[in-house]
């Protein structure tokens, strides 16, 4: 039998976390190589994509179709056609509801979209929660990491400088840097979670109920009838604590590790900022494919942009930021960072979608995208609010249509959401004035 | 909190099911001489077997078909021993899933000599049916903790041997004949080396694994193992599981090598080498654990460990197994459990009762207290039946007595447990607990009807508090022992009760039901039925002396067949 030389907890930490070009899960690629294939279940999972201005309908409704049919994005958005066939476009949704208590409008009570902490934009008196996580609150700690959140760090004049999503009035923590993110999958999910000790232990456990299962057969050919049910009880225990040990090694570190070395991440490559959307984008592919979460989402929320938009052509050399360009006559700059962000979409589902899952689904198959903002009352355009959804093959029937609501409410659109992801107890999202339950099939199939 | 809580008694209703064929029991002792009479058709116990009877008992049918006297062997076979006059062969006898305390022993005693601590487990420390989830739980737990004791004194192992992976194969043999309470098999071997040892990297990672892989065996864990031999019919019990029979009756754990060695020399297939064995196993100290085992049923005494008043500690317990021990070491009675003076006291026990005479160290001392009779007023007993309250609950003592220990058939069938009835209550200015318990159950008939049969016998005690001190008063007022008990007659105090019990053929008649159900199990055949009443009546004759009736034990077809 193979033997693999182990190496202790400090070892395996100091190596996690060594920087520099060396990808830093190599060495314990043999170790991890020799773990046997854990059986992981192919759960359903969320992705949320956040973007400040969009699909803003403002900049965007040029750059699809108008009437329903077939998807075909034009222009900047022309990339998205690339992912057209595993995507859906709702328009006319009525986004009143998903807007929190937006000034002089009547308070819907509603948990907004995203939330904005108190004071935030326009000093809204709001405390909202961002829909990944009132989804994940819902959920319950079920993975390792209950969500995570990726995005840009906020220094716009709209003050929402620390989160996009607000609970009991407190800013939530997010990674406001990629490296952030790197460190906390690559090391703190060893100091905060289960670590390779505890995973070798479950394997261990294993083994030993295996060994005592086959002891039990072994007694249940010596032992009377009058102990059939007590031997049915034994083997009913043992399968429990299995069962046990198979969910825990599912959601083990060494797991996630052994996913992760298999990427090949290197820390030298997120600290590369202008490769942050992408490297964004491959850490929570990588979390999600790996159990570490079910729901993983990226708030970009940044309005000024000039930092970080400075690989877009057109915006180098401008001071101007991305909001104040929004109210300019002239739009090509805007459309130039459109063109990026769909770019940046597409890319993130291509590569959900080329994850392979145990059953021989892809990784998009399970996970539903959903892409949307909720700048929309505000900018008089309550009556034709877009999300852009992908994925979810098994639960969205209508892949690659635009397809035209009539006024559906947005709400509705969440308790979907929540029922594809196990919630089914959930009725009604936010102010169930607004909200009518599930959607019908004729949306989501 | 200074209160009483009035209950309509926290006792279960399974005691009361075991006392409703306790009396039918007793009806068949009374009226036969126990042996040759049938059970009646319409018993309980009968009709149980009836319709519990399956494929498993083709090979007894013939003797249940001739009844109990229908002797199918001149011998046990492949003994020398003659096989009982009467009972025929038994039905093969369900596996017995080990208690928390005999797991703790048995772990004990397979790492022997090694010091090893069992943690703690979850859940009752009684006889259980089976194994539940959070007891695998806690075996897990158990294991690794086991494991690692075992490592950090693995120099200490008795293993001879130079190539690693034959330590581990010797080690397999040597503590696997142990828990496992057999010699082990070569595919037992093989699959401890290949599913355990050889996938961990070090030697000593192996042996933990093995170490794991034995506690959580169900060889282990359930007390018979060999089971029917269905094809030969012979149902004559092997004498490995003879000796792991003797050494969990009179040990409650493993056999030691020294009886491994006398099974496998065959000496437990003869009436001197069983008798001898039987002798050097209550002469060992591990006898108090079998004799603890069997109280701790009887009397429900499960809550040793939890239950202790704050500041007590084990000396209680202790000192209760150790006066047990001390009775039957000295041939004892069953009346003299409950009349004898003896005490073990340490220093601690000493100062609790107020016991000024003589000096205690921390050990326990034997000395005499005329006004202690019996377990019955032992602190270890006591502390059982009165929560962490102060003053002494007489409603669960007297129920504790009653059902236990008198096999009332007291029926708390009726009786819905519920917040409702259990009252809370203060005495008022000048009125005693006592009075204040009379006047409570008095004012609610549904609590009078059981209580007034339970309370009585508790009153008797009323000198004791909850720690077993004697009182000076009863919240001011002078200490009401006294008693007119519909079961034992007027009684003055605990004295008379010990007396009472002490003379009374009822109470002898529980204490060998008592034994017969720890010792056997529920009787399922007439066949079974028949070794129980055997067991049974071998108490009463000899009056309760378990020296005695060990002996006559080595007689009952019971013992040597599945």
């Amino acid at each position: 039998m193979q033997k693999y030389k182990n190496l202790s907890r400090r070892q395996l930490l100091s190596l996690a976390g060594g920087a520099g070009a060396v990808p830093v899960l190599w060495p314990f690629v043999p170790r991890l190589e020799a773990a046997e294939a854990e059986a992981k279940q192919v759960l359903p999972r969320f992705s949320y994509w956040y973007e400040f201005t969009m699909p803003h309908n403002l900049l965007t409704q040029p750059l699809y179709q108008s009437e329903p049919g077939p998807l075909a994005f034009k222009e900047s958005f022309a990339p998205l056609n690339q992912i057209a066939e595993k995507s859906v476009l709702l328009r006319n949704i009525d986004r009143l509801t998903a807007y929190p208590l937006v000034r002089n409008h009547h308070e819907t009570g509603a948990i907004g979209i995203t939330g904005w902490r108190p004071g935030g934009e326009g000093k809204f008196s709001t405390s909202a929660t961002s829909v990944d996580q009132w989804l994940a609150e819902k959920i319950g700690q079920t993975t390792p990491v209950k969500d995570l959140r990726a995005g840009w760090k906020n220094v716009g004049r709209f003050d929402v400088d620390i989160s996009m999503s607000v609970v009991d009035g407190e800013p939530q923590e997010r990674f406001q840097d990629p490296l952030l993110m790197y460190e906390y999958i690559f090391r703190n999910t060893f100091e905060k979670l289960r670590d390779i000790d505890a995973y070798q232990q479950l394997q261990q456990r294993k083994s030993i109920l295996d060994v005592a299962k086959s002891s039990l057969d072994k007694l249940k050919t010596h032992t009377s009838a009058r102990d059939a049910e007590r031997m049915e009880a034994h083997e009913f225990a043992i399968r429990e604590v299995e069962q046990k040990i198979n969910i825990a090694l599912a959601n083990s570190t060494e797991n996630i590790f052994r996913c992760l070395a298999e990427k090949k991440i290197t820390a030298e490559a997120v600290t590369n900022e202008q490769h942050a959307y992408p490297i964004y984008s491959q850490l929570m592919t990588i979390a999600l494919a790996c159990n570490l979460t079910r729901i993983a989402g990226a708030h970009y929320g940044n309005p000024r942009c000039n930092l970080h938009y400075e690989f877009v052509e057109n915006f180098r050399s401008d001071s101007m930021d991305f909001h104040r360009k929004t109210h300019r006559p002239d739009k090509a700059y805007l459309y130039d960072v459109l063109k990026f962000r769909a770019q940046s979409i597409v890319e993130y589902v291509k590569m959900l979608d080329a994850v392979i899952e145990p059953d021989g689904s892809t990784l998009l198959d399970n996970t539903l995208f959903y892409w949307t903002n909720d700048m929309i009352w505000s900018h008089k355009l309550r009556d034709d609010g877009h999300c852009f959804i992908a994925g979810a093959k098994n639960r969205i029937k209508r892949h690659g249509e635009m397809i035209a609501t009539s006024g559906l409410l947005h709400n509705d659109i969440l308790t979907t959401i929540a029922h594809y992801m196990g919630e089914t107890s959930i009725e009604k999202y936010g102010d169930r004035q607004y909200c009518n339950g599930v959607l019908p099939s004729s949306y989501f199939g | 909190m200074n209160r009483v809580l009035l209950t309509c008694v926290a006792l279960k209703l399974a005691v009361c099911v075991k006392a409703l064929v306790f009396t039918y029991l007793i009806s068949l002792l009374l009226s036969c001489d126990g042996i040759e009479q049938k059970p009646s058709s319409s018993s309980s116990s009968s009709s149980s077997a009836s319709a519990s009877s399956n494929s498993s008992s083709s090979s007894s049918s013939s003797s249940s078909s001739g009844g109990i006297n229908n002797v199918t062997y001149k011998t046990i076979p492949g003994t020398q021993i003659d096989a009982p006059p009467s009972c025929g062969r038994v039905e093969p006898p369900p596996t017995q899933l080990l208690t928390n305390d005999q797991i703790a022993n048995v772990i004990r005693d397979i790492f022997a000599p090694l010091e090893i601590e069992v943690p703690r487990m979850r859940g009752s420390y009684l006889k259980k049916d089976k194994i539940s989830l959070s007891l695998m739980e806690d075996l897990l737990i158990v294991a690794d903790s086991v494991a690692e004791q075992v490592l950090k004194q693995i120099d200490q192992l008795d293993l001879h041997c130079d190539v690693e992976i034959d330590c581990a194969r010797q080690f397999i043999i040597t503590y696997g004949l142990r828990a496992f309470k057999q010699p082990v098999s070569e595919e037992i071997i093989e699959r401890y080396l290949q599913k355990l040892y050889l996938k961990e990297t070090l030697f000593e990672q192996g042996l933990a694994q093995i170490v794991r892989g034995i506690i959580l065996d169900p060889f282990t864990l359930y007390q018979y193992t060999s089971g029917t031999d269905t094809e030969t019919e012979n149902l004559a019990l092997s004498a490995y599981d003879k000796a792991a029979k003797l050494s969990f009756l009179l040990w409650n754990s493993i056999p030691d090598d020294t009886l491994y060695q006398a099974a496998k020399a065959n000496k437990l297939d003869t009436k001197q080498g069983l008798h001898d064995e039987v002798q050097r196993l209550i002469n060992d100290d591990r006898f108090i654990y079998g004799l603890a085992a069997f109280y701790r049923n009887w009397l429900h005494l499960y809550s040793f460990h939890y239950r202790r008043p704050p500041g007590l500690d084990k000396s209680a317990s202790d000192a209760f197994s150790q006066f047990i021990f001390h009775m039957y070491r000295n041939d004892a009675s069953f009346s003299d459990l409950l009349t004898s003076p003896t005490v073990f006291l340490n220093s601690q026990l000493a100062e609790l009762i107020d016991h000024k005479d003589g000096t205690f160290t921390e050990e326990l001392t034997e000395t005499e207290l005329v006004d202690h009779p019996g377990f019955l007023t032992r602190t270890g007993y006591l502390i059982h039946f009165s929560g962490n309250e102060e003053h002494p609950n007489p409603s669960m003592r007297g129920a504790n007595i009653a059902l236990n220990l008198l096999c009332s058939d007291i029926d708390f069938s009726g009786f819905d447990w519920h917040f409702e009835f259990i009252l809370p209550f203060v005495p008022k200015e000048g009125q005693s607990y006592r009075q204040a318990l009379e006047f409570a159950v008095s004012t609610h008939p549904i609590c009078e009807e059981c209580h007034i049969q339970i309370d009585s016998l508790g009153f008797t005690l009323n000198l004791f508090d909850a720690k077993g001190r004697k009182r000076i008063d009863d919240n001011g007022l002078p200490i009401d022992t006294s008693v007119a008990d519909s079961l034992l007659g007027p009684l003055q105090d605990h004295h008379d009760l010990a007396n009472a019990l002490a003379n009374s053929e009822v109470a002898l008649q529980c204490y060998a039901k008592n034994w017969a159900d720890y010792l056997f199990g529920e009787a399922l055949t007439e066949e079974e039925q028949c070794a129980y009443d055997l067991l049974q009546q071998s108490v009463m004759q000899h009056r309760g002396n378990l020296l005695q009736v060990l002996n006559d034990l080595i007689n009952n077809p019971k013992f040597h067949y599945r």
